[in-house]
């Protein structure tokens, strides 16, 4: 076990996770609890694992412990997210800027998320609310850049047509 | 709540002090599950060697216990393995069986013998002690739980001294079972048998299996040894074992049921005995030459035989009591 891998996925994966948890509505200790013991689990099964998808092993592994807390404690995810702030960020790549006009109705952002699909949703708060860049998302998902990217696109297309249901436009 | 942190607050959560403390839990879990995981393999080659060991010790121990039966049933005359008890151990065993004889409708345990049987050598180590042998008298040579064995004789070698148990006959009591072996002044046929020895129980035939290096060696040894001194034991005498009760009848099957024995007992010596029986036409049970037998009764059933010119010599085995 390499020490220093161990550091970097720590500086670089343990705030991202943490922060991801908590716009799922973890509460900060919880979400503590869940990211500590992720990387422990990590450790545990370090040599198991290829270095390369370390970063994504954690991740689903702390989505699964938060469900699992979830389940145990009877509790609904509770989606936290700056709607303005992600209406915004996912405006800026044009073929949504007709939602732009609509920001009034951003509260109803949660609905809209909520009945996508986990995948699309995930890499959406990845990308629009917590900013994270394509690499960033890569490694957390285990994907190459440009899969990403593509995957992201269907995301906002799928985003678009839910909106425009839901709208009328 | 939640994405008002800021980079120092995220750093002071997730700091070096934590991802140590991940690590020492980390390491520790993983130590437990390796010595787990090891556990678990070690049981589970555990049981794949006993389950392994056991299927191929019941198979060796089968095999074994064939084979065995066949020897004592051609080396001790009317003698069967009564119980085996087998003790399993790695890649073989130790077969520990007991020799009995049916003497009329009595069975009597005549000895008790280990065989170690399997893949990896084993050293049995057997202590004891035994008589000693009076001069100039007849050997006595018994089995472990105290019966005479029997001695025989062929018909075509001339012997210094034959054995004559019979005239001995009324010293044994009314209330015994007695087993007599008897030699022959001539080969026979089952079917003429039935006219030399009438009302008499037969237990076995002695069946004429030596070659003609035998009978050289018995001859030489017969002019050149001492008058008691030259014999056949029951070991070297051969034959068949009726089936009580079932008689002359059965002899055919049980003959058959002899040469099995010799086909299957994987021993040099009996495998040349088998071919030779084969080779000299032997295979019909009514041509067998019969040298001798094993007559059973009490005092009174066996005192017909006295006088028998038939008969060369005869030879006390088990006397048993009759109830």
């Amino acid at each position: 076990m390499r020490k220093d891998v161990l550091t970097n996925l720590y500086n670089k994966q343990a705030s991202i996770i943490y922060r991801y948890l908590l716009k799922h509505g973890c509460r900060r200790e919880v979400a503590e609890e869940i990211v500590q013991d992720s990387f422990v689990k990590a450790i545990e099964h370090f040599d198991d694992v290829e270095p390369e998808r370390l970063s994504s092993w954690v991740f689903k592994v702390a989505l699964n412990n938060y469900r699992n807390y979830l389940k145990k404690a009877s509790a609904r995810e509770e989606l936290l997210i700056d709607e303005a702030h992600f209406l915004k960020k996912l405006s800026n790549d044009n073929e949504i800027e007709d939602i732009l006009l609509v920001e009034e109705k951003a509260t109803e952002i949660h609905d809209c998320l909520n009945s996508l699909k986990e995948s699309y949703k995930e890499l959406l708060i990845l990308k629009y609310e917590m900013e994270l860049s394509y690499k960033e998302i890569g490694k957390m998902l285990a994907l190459p850049d440009q899969t990403v990217k593509t995957y992201l696109f269907r995301a906002r297309t799928a985003f678009k047509s839910v909106w425009r249901d839901n709208h009328g436009r | 709540m939640g994405d008002k942190l800021n980079g120092n607050e995220l750093d002071q959560i997730f700091d070096e002090d934590k991802l140590d403390r991940a690590i020492k839990k980390g390491k520790r879990k993983s130590t437990k599950r390796t010595v787990l995981i090891s556990l678990l393999i070690a049981c589970l080659v555990f049981v794949l060697i006993t389950v392994g060991n056991t299927t191929l010790t019941i198979n060796m121990s089968n095999k074994t216990f064939q084979a065995m039966s066949a020897y004592i049933k051609l080396t001790v005359p009317n003698g069967y393995i009564s119980k085996s008890v087998d003790t399993f151990g790695f890649l073989g065993g130790r077969s520990n069986y007991t020799i009995s004889r049916t003497v009329g409708n009595k069975p009597v345990v005549l000895e008790e013998r280990v065989q170690p049987f399997g893949l990896l050598p084993q050293f049995i180590m057997t202590r004891g002690q035994g008589s000693g042998q009076v001069a100039g008298d007849w050997p006595s040579t018994y089995w472990e739980y105290g019966y005479n064995k029997m001695i025989f004789f062929h018909p075509q070698i001339t012997y210094k001294e034959y054995k004559n148990d019979l005239a001995n006959l009324n010293q044994i009591g009314n209330d015994k079972f007695i087993e007599v072996g008897l030699s022959f002044d001539k080969p026979y046929t089952i079917s003429e048998l039935s006219n030399i020895l009438p009302n008499v129980n037969i237990s076995w035939y002695w069946v004429d299996t030596f070659t003609k290096d035998d009978l050289d060696r018995y001859e030489k040894e017969a002019t050149e040894y001492d008058a008691k001194a030259t014999f056949i034991s029951e070991f070297d005498a051969l034959g068949v074992d009726i089936i009580p009760s079932m008689s002359n009848e059965s002899f055919g099957s049980d003959y058959n049921s002899f040469l099995y024995n010799l086909k299957i007992s994987k021993n040099k010596k009996f495998l040349d005995i088998f071919n030779s029986l084969n080779s000299k036409g032997y295979t019909d049970p009514s041509k067998v030459p019969i040298l001798g037998t094993i007559a059973y009764g009490t005092k009174d059933q066996l005192e017909s035989l006295i006088g028998n010119s038939h008969i060369k010599a005869s030879s006390f085995g088990v006397i048993t009591e009759k109830y």
